[in-house]
C-alpha cells in the first residue's frame, strides 16, 4: 500500500511541475502585458517603464524559477489590473466557484444515478433509450446555448407570464444556484449514466445478485440497497474528472449567469493580458485537479485493493 | 479509466479474452445493426453532404452582405421570404447558407485536430504501452498533465499567444486530443500486450514493430474508431464555446458558435440569428454521440460498459 | 417472479419521478422569486459589464469602468453636463497665468466630504499631486502628464499646477472618462487611515457614499449624500453590478431585476420590443476607415479619386438605420465627436454617391477594382461591433468592385501590424518616411491593398500629450504622412489660445476631407436600456458606462 501511495505521490509531483512548465511558458508568450496595459496615447517611455515594474526585463528562466520559489509560498504576484495580490484575488473567487460545482455536482448525480439504474435494469428497451437520450441532450447541447435558453424560460418568460421564475444573474440566494447548477451539471449526466449502469450491470449480473435473490429480497430492495450502493463507487473515482469537466464549462456559465468564480476571473484576465492572475489561475486548478485525483486512487485503492496491483 | 467508459483495467481483460469466435463476433455485429439508431445516422449524413456540397447546396453566398435586407424573419413568419428561408442577419447574409457552410467549417476543424492529434496520440499511446518504462512514464506525465488541465481554460491561454482563427484552434485542441488518445491507447495496448498471443508470437521471434501492426494495432482500430467519433462531437462543443466567446474562429465566417453570438442582441427579438444555429451544434453533436454510442456496443457488444 | 419484479421496479420508479416533481414543486415555492422582495422605493439597480479590478484609489487604476462606480463617490474638479461641456465641480473657476505657464483653479467653498468634514485647496492640491506626480503613481497618466508639469500646490484658496510649458488643454485631462486622477480626495482620512483607507473605504465629496463594495461578489453598494452642495440624488440606494453577458443584461431588464443597462445599438429593438426605455449618451464612439501608404505612388490610394470614390461608396446612413437602430450618426471629423471639445458643426459627413465612385474608379483607371484587406479588432468598448461595421463597408465597395476580405484580428495584433507595416517600407525602423527615402517602396504597391477600421473615443485632449506625437499616432493611428496634413495638425498642438485652437482644428478637418485623406464613418451613441421604472434620466455625452446617477428619479 504505502508502496501504491509513494509511486502516485511522485507521479502527481511530476505532473504539478509539467502543469507550472506549461503555464509559465504559455503565460510568458502571450504578448507584451506592459504594452497592453499602457494606454495608447501615452509614449514609449510609459511602455519601458511599465515592463521594468513588471520585472519582465529579466531572462527567463530567472524568471521562472522566482516563479516556482514564489508559488510554494502561495504568492502569485501581483495582478496587472487589480494591484492586489493574485492568491488574494483566487480565494476570494473559490468559494462561488467551489460552491456551484457541488451544486452541479448534486443535479449530476441526482440525475444521472437514476437514470443509469433504469437503464441498467431495463437495458435495450425504450426506457433505456429514453434515459440515454436524456442523458446525451444534456452533453451535446452547447452550454452558452443552453444557459441563454434557461435565462430566457425559466427567467423572463415565466416572469413576464405572471409565475414563480428564477433569478437570473449573480450569485445570492440558494435559487441563484438552480440556472447555473443545471446548465453545468447536465453535460456530465450522460457520463454518470454509463458508470452506473455499467457497474450497475456488473452488479446485477453476478452471482452476489442471484443470491440475494434467492435469499427472498424483494427486487427493489436488492436494486435500490445492494447493486446501488456497489455501483457509487465507481462515480466517486470520476470524481475528479467530473470536476475538471466542471471548471471547462464554469468559464462560460460563469460568464453567461454573472457567477463571480474562477472562470469568470480567468476569461477576464486572459482578455486583459493579466498574466499574473492567468498563471494563478490555471495553476490553482490544475493542482487543485491532480490533487482531487490523487485522493481519489488513494481512497479507491483502500476500497478495492485489486487496483493497487493493475498497471496504471 | 476515462469517463466514456471504456475499460482499461484487469477485468476488462479477463472480459476481453472471452472474446474468441469470430462467428460470435458476427452475430453481435449483427445483432447490433438491427438496433442501428436510424435517426442519427440520417441527420450525420445530411451534415456529411452539407460540408462536402455546401457551394452547391447553399442557397446564397455565406457572407454576401445585403444591409437593407437585414433582421428578415423565417419564410413562416410575417415579413419573411422564399428567398431567405430561416432568414437573415444583422448584414442581411442568409442563415440557412450559413449554417450549411458551417457545417463544412465545424467538421474540417474537428476532422484535422483528430488526425493530427489523434495520430500523435495513439503514436504515443502504442509506444507508452508497448514499450513501457521510461518512455512510458515520461510520456504519461505529459498526458496526466494535459488531462488535468481544463481544455477551454488553457486553450483561451493558447489564444491570446497565437491568436484566434481557424488553424490556430487546430494547433490549440491537438494536444488535447492527442491526451486523450494516447490514454486511452495505452490502456488497450497493455491488455492487449497481456493476452497469449502476443506472448507466443514474441516467443515465436517476430520483431516488435510486426508485433505492434499485426496483433495491437487492429486490436486498437476499435477504440480509435469510437473514440474519434465521439471526440468529434467533443471538439464541435469546444470550437463553438470558443467561436461563441469571441476567441476561436473569428468574423466574417460562419462558425456555429460565431452565429450564436452575433444574435445575443436579438434573442428575443430576432430569435433566429441564434436559435438555428444552435439547433444545429446540438443536432450534429447528439447524432454523433448516439451514433458513437451504438458504434461501441455495435464493435464490442461484450464489453458490458455503455 | 419476473413479472412483479418488473412491475415493482415500475412502481419504484413512479414513486422516485412522483418524489422529484414534489420536490421541485417544493424548491420552487419555498425559494424566492427573481422579483427580490420589491426594491424599496428609491433603490436602483445599474448594471455595466466590467468593473475590472474594482480599484478605487486614483495612484493605481486608470481602467475605465471602474469610473462607473467612483465617479459617483468622488467630486471631480471639472464636471461635465449631459451635452459633455466642462462646467465646475471641485473648482468653480480656472485661467492661465499670464506667462501660459500655470494654471491657476479657483476652490469650491463649502464642499463637504462624506464625513462632514469641508474640502481645502490642500486636499486638492495634495490629490492632484499625488496621483500624477509621486513617484509609487502606477497611473499610466502619472507618465504622461507627470514629464509636463512642474509642481502642484495650494495657495490660499487656489491651486496652482505649474507647467514646464504652456499647456492649452490642461483643463480638458482631469474629467476624461478613462481615468481617475482628476478626484478630490481628503487629505485628512489619508493621514489618519493611511493608504488603505483611500484604497478600500474612502472618503469622497460625490453625489454617492459608498456603503459596500463587494469583490467576491462584484458589485457595490451605494448611499445618497444628502450634503452634497448641489447634486443630491433623488434616489436613496444605488447598487452597481457587474454582468458581462449582453443577451444577461437585457433579460436582467425584463424580469426587474435591473433598472439601467449598459447596452448596444444593435440592442435597442431587442430593448424597445420587449417595452423597455433606451437611453443614448451623446456619441460614445468614433470609427474611421484609414487608408495606407496615400504617399506611395504605386499604390491606389495615393489617387484622391480613389480615396472619395472608396469613402462615398459607403451609404452611411443605411448602416446607421439598419445595423445600429439610428443610434449615432454620420462622422465628419475625427478625434471629436459631437458633444466634444473640437467637433466641427458644419462641416458634412462625406455623402453617399456610389455612381460618382463608380465614375472616379474609372477615371483614376481601375473600373474593375482592386483586392482590399480591411483590418479590423472587436473591442465594443472603442466601437460597438466593429467587425460587422468592417463587413458593412466591404460590402459598399464591393459595389464599386474593390473586393476583399475582412479579418478581424486582436487589438494588440493590430498595433504591431500598423508599426510594422509602416517599418516594413520604410526599413531601418523608421515608421515617417517620404517615398523616395524609403528602402522597400515595392511593397507599399503590392496587393491585397489594406485598409484599417478603428474604433476609437472623443478625445481631443489625447491630441496634446505629448512632444513625440507622431510617434504615438503611429502606435495607435495609421499615419497620414502627407505634409500638408501632418503640419496642419501640428499647428493645432502648438496653439495654446483655445478658441484660436479649435478654429486650426476646423481648418484640419475641413482639410482632411477636401483631400479625402481618411473615411470618418460613424459615431456612435452610447446605448442604454433601461426600465419602465425609471422616469428620469441624464446620462453624460462620451461615456460608455452607467453614470449620472443622481439625476435618475423613479416612479
Amino acid at each position: 500500500m504505502t508502496s501504491y501511495l509513494l509511486n502516485r505521490l511522485v507521479q502527481s509531483a511530476i505532473n504539478i511541475f509539467f502543469i507550472t512548465v506549461l503555464v509559465f511558458l504559455l503565460a510568458r508568450a502571450t504578448g507584451d502585458p506592459a504594452a497592453s496595459l499602457v494606454p495608447d496615447d501615452l509614449p514609449e517611455a510609459a511602455v519601458i517603464a511599465m515592463r521594468e515594474r513588471l520585472g519582465l526585463d529579466q531572462p527567463l528562466h530567472r524568471q521562472y524559477w522566482l516563479f516556482v520559489q514564489d508559488i510554494a509560498r502561495g504568492d502569485f504576484g501581483i495582478s496587472l489590473q487589480g494591484h492586489r495580490p493574485v492568491s488574494e484575488m483566487i480565494i476570494e473567487r473559490i468559494p462561488a466557484t467551489f460552491s456551484l460545482a457541488m451544486a452541479a455536482l448534486f443535479v449530476a448525480v441526482s440525475m444521472g444515478i437514476p437514470l443509469g439504474v433504469l437503464s441498467a435494469v431495463y437495458r435495450d428497451t425504450f426506457i433505456d433509450r429514453v434515459a440515454k437520450v436524456v442523458a446525451f441532450l444534456g452533453q451535446s447541447t452547447p452550454p452558452f446555448w443552453l444557459a441563454i435558453m434557461l435565462i430566457l424560460f425559466f427567467g423572463v418568460f415565466l416572469y413576464e407570464q405572471g409565475l414563480p421564475s428564477l433569478p437570473i444573474a449573480g450569485r445570492g440566494g440558494p435559487a441563484t444556484y438552480i440556472m447555473p447548477a443545471v446548465a453545468m451539471g447536465w453535460a456530465v449526466v450522460a457520463g454518470v449514466l454509463r458508470i452506473t449502469r455499467s457497474s450497475m450491470l456488473d452488479v446485477l449480473d453476478s452471482d452476489y445478485m442471484t443470491m440475494a435473490r434467492a435469499k427472498g429480497l424483494s427486487p427493489k430492495t436488492v436494486i435500490w440497497k445492494h447493486a446501488l450502493r456497489n455501483a457509487l463507487i465507481p462515480v466517486v473515482t470520476y470524481f475528479g474528472l467530473i470536476l475538471a469537466a466542471f471548471m471547462n464549462g464554469s468559464v462560460v456559465i460563469e460568464q453567461i449567469f454573472a457567477w463571480p468564480g474562477l472562470g469568470r476571473l480567468a476569461l477576464v484576465s486572459v482578455t486583459g493580458r493579466d498574466y499574473p492572475v492567468v498563471q494563478g489561475v490555471v495553476i490553482t486548478v490544475g493542482i487543485f485537479l491532480i490533487v482531487i485525483n490523487l485522493v481519489v486512487d488513494v481512497l479507491y485503492a483502500l476500497i478495492d485493493p485489486r487496483i493497487r496491483y493493475t498497471k496504471r | 479509466m476515462t469517463l466514456d467508459g471504456s475499460d482499461t483495467s484487469a477485468s476488462g481483460s479477463v472480459a476481453a479474452l472471452a472474446r474468441t469466435s469470430s462467428r460470435q463476433r458476427w452475430l453481435d455485429a449483427r445483432a447490433a445493426l438491427a438496433r442501428a439508431p436510424l435517426v442519427p445516422i440520417f441527420v450525420l449524413g445530411m451534415l456529411l453532404v452539407c460540408a462536402v456540397f455546401a457551394p452547391l447546396i447553399a442557397p446564397h453566398d455565406p457572407i454576401r452582405i445585403n444591409v437593407m435586407e437585414n433582421l428578415t424573419p423565417p419564410v413562416w413568419q410575417e415579413g419573411g421570404s422564399s428567398k431567405h428561408l430561416l432568414g437573415t442577419d444583422k448584414l442581411g447574409r442568409d442563415i440557412l447558407s450559413r449554417i450549411i457552410h458551417g457545417s463544412r467549417l465545424s467538421l474540417s476543424l474537428s476532422l484535422m485536430v483528430i488526425l493530427l492529434g489523434g495520430s500523435a496520440g495513439v503514436v504515443l499511446g502504442l509506444i507508452s504501452g508497448f514499450f513501457g518504462g521510461i518512455l512510458d512514464a515520461i510520456i504519461q506525465r505529459a498526458v496526466e498533465a494535459m488531462l488535468a488541465l481544463p481544455t477551454i481554460l488553457v486553450a483561451l491561454v493558447f489564444v491570446f499567444t497565437f491568436g484566434f482563427g481557424f488553424w490556430n484552434v487546430i494547433f490549440i485542441l491537438s494536444p488535447f486530443i492527442a491526451a486523450r488518445f494516447a490514454r486511452m491507447v495505452r490502456g488497450e495496448t497493455l491488455s492487449v500486450k497481456e493476452r497469449d498471443y502476443v506472448a507466443i508470437a514474441k516467443v515465436i521471434g517476430a520483431s516488435r514493430g510486426r508485433i505492434i501492426a499485426r496483433h495491437l494495432f487492429p486490436n486498437v482500430a476499435n477504440t480509435v474508431i469510437v473514440l474519434s467519433t465521439l471526440e468529434v462531437g467533443h471538439l464541435i462543443l469546444v470550437e463553438s464555446s470558443l467561436s461563441f466567446l469571441g476567441v476561436g474562429i473569428p468574423p466574417p465566417n460562419p462558425a456555429w458558435g460565431l452565429m450564436v453570438a452575433e444574435g445575443r442582441e436579438y434573442i428575443a427579438t430576432a430569435y433566429w440569428i441564434s436559435l438555428f444555429p444552435g439547433l444545429a451544434i446540438l443536432a450534429a453533436v447528439l447524432s454523433l454521440n448516439l451514433f458513437g454510442d451504438w458504434l461501441r456496443d455495435a464493435l464490442d457488444p461484450r464489453r458490458k460498459q455503455l | 417472479m419476473k413479472q412483479s419484479a418488473k412491475h415493482n421496479a415500475r412502481a419504484a420508479r413512479a414513486r422516485a419521478r412522483a418524489r422529484r416533481v414534489w420536490l421541485s414543486v417544493c424548491l420552487l415555492a419555498v425559494f424566492p422569486l427573481s422579483t427580490a422582495l420589491a426594491e424599496p422605493s428609491g433603490s436602483v439597480i445599474s448594471v455595466t459589464s466590467d468593473m475590472a479590478g474594482m480599484g478605487m484609489d486614483p495612484l493605481l487604476d486608470n481602467t475605465g469602468n471602474v469610473k462607473v462606480f467612483t465617479d459617483e463617490i468622488h467630486l471631480n474638479a471639472i464636471m461635465q453636463d449631459p451635452d459633455g461641456t466642462l462646467i465646475p465641480g471641485a473648482a468653480v473657476s480656472w485661467e492661465v497665468s499670464a506667462d501660459l505657464r500655470s494654471w491657476i483653479w479657483t476652490v469650491r467653498e463649502g464642499v463637504k466630504f462624506h464625513d462632514g468634514s469641508t474640502m481645502t485647496a490642500e486636499d486638492f492640491a495634495w490629490s492632484w499631486k499625488r496621483a500624477v506626480l509621486s513617484e509609487e503613481s502606477e497611473n499610466p497618466y502619472h507618465a504622461s502628464y507627470g514629464p509636463l508639469i512642474e509642481d502642484i500646490y495650494a495657495d490660499g484658496n487656489h491651486v496652482i499646477v505649474r507647467t514646464k510649458e504652456p499647456e492649452p488643454l490642461m483643463p480638458l485631462w482631469w474629467p476624461t472618462y478613462d481615468n481617475q486622477v482628476g478626484y478630490v480626495l481628503s487629505k485628512a482620512q489619508f493621514d489618519r487611515e493611511g493608504v488603505d483607507g483611500v484604497r478600500n473605504k474612502p472618503i469622497g465629496a460625490g453625489s454617492f457614499k459608498l456603503v459596500e463594495r463587494n469583490q467576491s461578489s462584484r458589485y457595490v453598494d451605494l448611499e445618497a449624500f444628502e450634503d452634497h452642495y448641489c447634486c443630491v440624488p433623488k434616489i436613496k440606494n444605488l447598487r452597481i453590478m457587474e454582468v458581462p453577458e449582453m443577451s444577461t443584461r437585457l433579460a436582467l431588464l425584463r424580469t426587474g431585476e435591473a433598472d439601467i443597462v449598459e447596452a448596444v445599438p444593435t440592442a435597442k429593438q431587442e430593448i424597445e420590443g420587449a417595452g423597455q426605455q433606451v437611453y443614448s449618451g451623446l456619441a460614445g464612439s468614433l470609427s474611421v476607415l484609414w487608408y495606407n501608404y496615400q504617399n506611395f505612388s504605386n499604390n491606389p490610394m495615393h489617387d484622391i479619386r480613389v480615396r472619395e470614390a472608396m469613402s462615398i461608396a459607403i451609404d452611411r446612413q443605411a448602416i446607421l438605420d439598419r445595423i445600429y437602430a439610428g443610434e449615432g450618426g454620420p462622422l465628419p471629423s475625427f478625434f471629436s465627436g459631437p458633444g466634444t471639445v473640437g467637433y466641427v458643426k458644419d462641416l458634412p459627413a462625406d455623402p453617399y454617391d456610389p455612381d460618382r465612385a463608380k465614375q472616379l474608379m474609372k477615371d483614376a483607371g481601375y473600373p474593375d477594382g482592386f483586392p482590399v484587406r480591411i483590418v479590423t479588432y472587436a473591442f465594443d468598448g472603442d466601437f460597438p461591433d466593429l467587425p460587422t461595421l468592417a463587413q458593412a463597408v466591404l460590402g459598399y465597395l464591393q459595389e464599386i468592385n474593390i473586393a476583399g476580405e475582412v479579418q478581424v484580428v486582436e487589438w494588440d495584433a493590430m498595433k504591431d501590424e500598423m508599426v510594422s507595416m509602416l517599418k516594413d517600407v520604410c526599413g531601418n525602423d523608421q515608421i515617417v518616411c517620404s517615398e523616395q527615402e524609403a528602402q522597400n517602396p515595392e511593397l507599399a504597391g503590392q496587393p491585397p491593398f489594406t485598409v484599417m477600421i478603428r474604433g476609437d473615443k472623443s478625445r481631443y485632449h489625447s491630441l496634446r500629450q505629448n512632444r513625440q506625437y507622431q510617434s504615438t499616432l503611429a502606435k495607435s493611428r495609421p499615419i497620414i504622412q502627407v505634409e500638408e496634413v501632418d503640419a496642419a495638425l501640428k499647428a493645432v498642438t502648438v496653439e495654446f489660445d483655445l478658441a484660436k485652437q479649435t478654429a486650426l482644428f476646423e481648418d484640419y478637418n475641413r482639410l482632411l476631407r477636401r483631400g479625402f485623406y481618411n473615411a470618418p464613418l460613424l459615431y456612435s451613441d452610447t446605448v442604454f436600456g433601461v426600465s419602465s421604472r425609471v422616469d428620469h434620466w441624464e446620462p453624460i455625452a462620451g461615456r460608455p458606462y452607467p453614470n449620472n446617477h443622481w439625476t435618475i428619479s423613479v416612479k
